[in-house]
């Protein structure tokens, strides 16, 4: 076992979400986000992290993936366990719409990798074989073409609606 | 230091990073249709990076028109276009517009001296090949009793019912043994149909007609007395397998009936 890994164990870090709901939380876990993890580098553990742009409901669960997939204290993950995150993983994202998307953004700015590896992959799935309308409803986003605009857009990959 | 990006909600869609992620785990169709979303999603999900894979993998062999033509075609327009060629390749010809039941065989198998063969058949009252295949068999009730090799002239005419029409699928001279248990095939070259995109000069189809003759004796006597039998069809000579029905009936409907497209 290294010594920092020793070193890290001990210490806690605790990060505090935009609605100011606080979350006390291993550095070691902590630091699958790559962000954090900079943070934490730069000395800036003395304090609370703030995470202004997760709400607590949010970081709450970030929280609960970092525990899942802080470094084991063996430092070699068996395959079993390998197994049974991948379960772990499949369960964490099976969540309504929203709350995924909150997850892959907060995935991308806290930079989790497998987080955003994980609810991509889901979206993806979400997005298989759904109309344009449906698709703008799941995402919240505005149509911004104009009629014109749009059927043109749409005649481009006609053939996708065939 | 914190994390200066604005509050996240469910009421924000996703920024283009995670839209490129999400791109590459769509599969093609829906990838194509997310891009009608909204204008940003249009330029994310129709790059070049995004498509020239798909395209690589699905239309290999012009994929690498991206790169010849003098203007370079985004990878998502050649996708299109090779899909709406992939679709026509395959495409199903349409059904014949021509029925068996709108046909009427006739054919004429003549000696020097006399006619050994003449009979105008209904298509309708012909078996269908069990296959499905353009081929049929006719029983000829009609006695004959010759021997030897003959000189014989063949015509196999299809006519539209109410002579609306007539093609001539065989008309040759050969020599045929007429003599019980032998049999005489003969086939002709058919011509090229010579519509849209057949303009080449061969058809690849041969018209096909198969005498035989089966022994009957008649009790004590010499007298050899033939049972006919007449088979005609048509051969692709790609194979050397008579075509379906329908592929015959549309050869067909080119010279009978009037071309509506």
């Amino acid at each position: 076992m290294s010594s920092t890994l020793c070193c890290s164990f001990a210490k806690n870090v605790t990060l505090r979400s935009s609605d100011g709901q606080t979350f006390e939380v291993e550095e070691a876990a902590a630091q699958v986000s790559q962000t954090i993890k900079r943070m934490i580098e730069d000395g800036c553990t003395g304090s609370v992290i703030p995470v202004p742009n997760l709400t607590g409901p949010v970081l709450a669960l970030v929280i609960e993936y970092f525990k899942k997939h802080s470094p084991p204290s063996d430092g070699c993950p068996t395959a079993l366990l390998e197994m049974e995150i991948k379960d772990w993983d499949a369960k964490f994202v099976a969540v309504d719409n929203d709350t995924l998307l909150d997850l892959t953004l907060a995935a991308h700015y806290l930079e989790i990798q497998g987080l955003l590896d994980l609810t991509c992959h889901r979206v993806a799935d979400i997005l298989n074989d759904n109309s344009v309308e449906k698709i703008r409803e799941i995402f919240h986003i505005k149509n911004d073409f104009t009629p014109e605009e749009e059927a043109e857009e749409r005649s481009k990959i006609q053939w996708a609606f065939e | 230091m914190s994390l200066t990006v604005t509050a996240s909600s469910a009421t924000v869609s996703p920024p283009w990073e995670v839209i490129v992620l999400v791109a590459h785990r769509l599969d093609v169709r829906s990838l194509a249709v997310a891009s009608c979303a909204c204008k940003s999603w249009s330029i994310s999900m129709s790059s070049d990076h995004l498509w020239k894979p798909i395209c690589d993998t699905h239309f290999p062999s012009i994929s690498n028109l991206h790169f010849i033509a003098d203007f370079s075609v985004p990878y998502r327009r050649l996708y299109a276009i090779g899909h709406a060629a992939a679709k026509r390749r395959v495409q199903m010809p349409g059904n014949p517009r021509l029925s068996l039941g709108s046909l009427v065989f006739t054919i004429n198998i003549l000696t020097k001296n006399s006619p050994v063969v003449t009979l105008a058949k209904p298509c309708e009252e012909l078996l269908v090949d069990p296959n499905g295949v353009f081929k049929f068999d006719i029983d000829v009730n009609s006695e004959c009793s010759f021997a030897g090799l003959e000189d014989v002239k063949i015509t196999w005419n299809v006519v539209l019912r109410g002579w609306r029409g007539v093609f001539t699928m065989m008309d040759c001279e050969g020599k045929v043994s007429l003599s019980p248990g032998s049999e005489g095939w003969f086939s002709e070259e058919l011509p090229s149909p010579g519509c849209c995109s057949c303009a080449a000069a061969v058809s690849g189809m041969v018209a096909d007609l198969k005498m035989g003759f089966c022994r009957k004796r008649e009790r004590g006597g010499r007298k050899v007395k033939g049972s006919k039998q007449v088979s005609v069809g048509i051969l692709s000579i790609v194979n050397w397998r008579y075509v379906t029905v329908d592929d015959g009936l549309r050869y067909l409907q080119h010279f009978l009936l009037p071309c509506d497209v």
